[in-house]
């Protein structure tokens, strides 16, 4: 197995566990650096990534649930997520009716409870826009310990500057 | 951990006073404490093992760490040993002599 896929199943193990970002960052760079001086083979080194991401996490028998990745994926998903899928769901659709509403009251048509246009327009909107604040917020990126920055990281790798 | 004359049970026992001592020599990194280990007669510690143990030092508090840019590579995590990670060692080298002492002194008859 080569370094970065090696690397990607620890950062998804490790994400599945819920270790902070910023923690990954480190273990993604502390264990790049080994392999790159090293020259073994990741699994050789490391052990299997899954097994290391719960030494590393400090839950050694810990199970996500299921073997499958979308199984797992789904049983990882917390109370706070459940929270911000639902609040998130109620705060978007709330939002974007009242909008609509104001603009159809701008364009003739009765508002809800007789309200003003304006003021179901400004409403939908700050409620879109806290959403998407809170989702900002609540995002918890992987950063590189040595420039700072966030590493762009998706299913498919990591996208180091 | 290969080809050492010394029983795997009692490296592991000991690995992670070994990896204090090997950081009180001096400001080290991840890599160089496996090439330390393994002059020092431990054998080849894996990074598996070792990165878990820094970990844990670090937790406690005995040793600090500072992140570098590597050249070319990714970075690389400096240790060195703090004041409380300085007492922790003179404590279990103190202990370690007065418990050989006694194991010796026990075994004394036997020794080939």
């Amino acid at each position: 197995m080569n370094t970065a896929d090696y690397i990607n199943d620890l950062v998804i193990e490790l994400r599945l566990l819920d270790v902070p970002g910023n923690r990954i960052g480190q273990i993604m760079t502390e264990t790049e650096s080994h392999l790159a001086e090293s020259k073994e083979d990741p699994v050789e080194a490391f052990g299997p990534a899954r097994t290391y991401a719960r030494e590393l996490a400090g839950r050694e028998g810990a199970d996500v649930g299921g073997t499958t990745l979308p199984g797992r994926l789904a049983r990882s998903v917390r109370g706070r997520d459940w929270l911000i899928i639902i609040g998130g769901f109620a705060c978007t659709f709330a939002g974007a009716s009242l909008l609509f509403n104001g603009v159809f009251g701008l364009l003739g048509r009765s508002t809800w409870l007789g309200l003003p246009a304006w003021l179901l327009i400004v409403v939908g909107v700050v409620l879109l826009v806290l959403f998407a604040i809170a989702l900002r917020a609540l995002r918890d990126p992987i950063v590189d310990p040595v420039t700072g920055e966030s590493i762009s990281w998706t299913l498919k790798g990591a996208q180091r500057k | 951990m290969t080809s050492t004359p010394w029983p795997a049970a009692w490296l592991k026992g000991f690995l992670e006073a070994a990896v204090l001592a090997v950081v009180a020599q001096g400001e080290t990194y991840g890599y160089e404490i496996t090439g330390s280990l393994q002059a020092a007669g431990f054998g080849q510690v894996k990074g598996g093992t070792l990165y878990p143990i820094l970990g844990r030092l670090e937790e406690s508090g005995w040793v600090q760490s500072r992140w570098e840019a590597g050249d070319g590579g990714p970075g690389r995590k400096y240790y060195t040993l703090t004041a409380t990670g300085q007492a922790e060692l003179a404590e279990r080298a103190t202990t370690w002599h007065a418990f050989s002492h006694t194991i010796s002194h026990l075994m004394k008859e036997h020794q080939r």
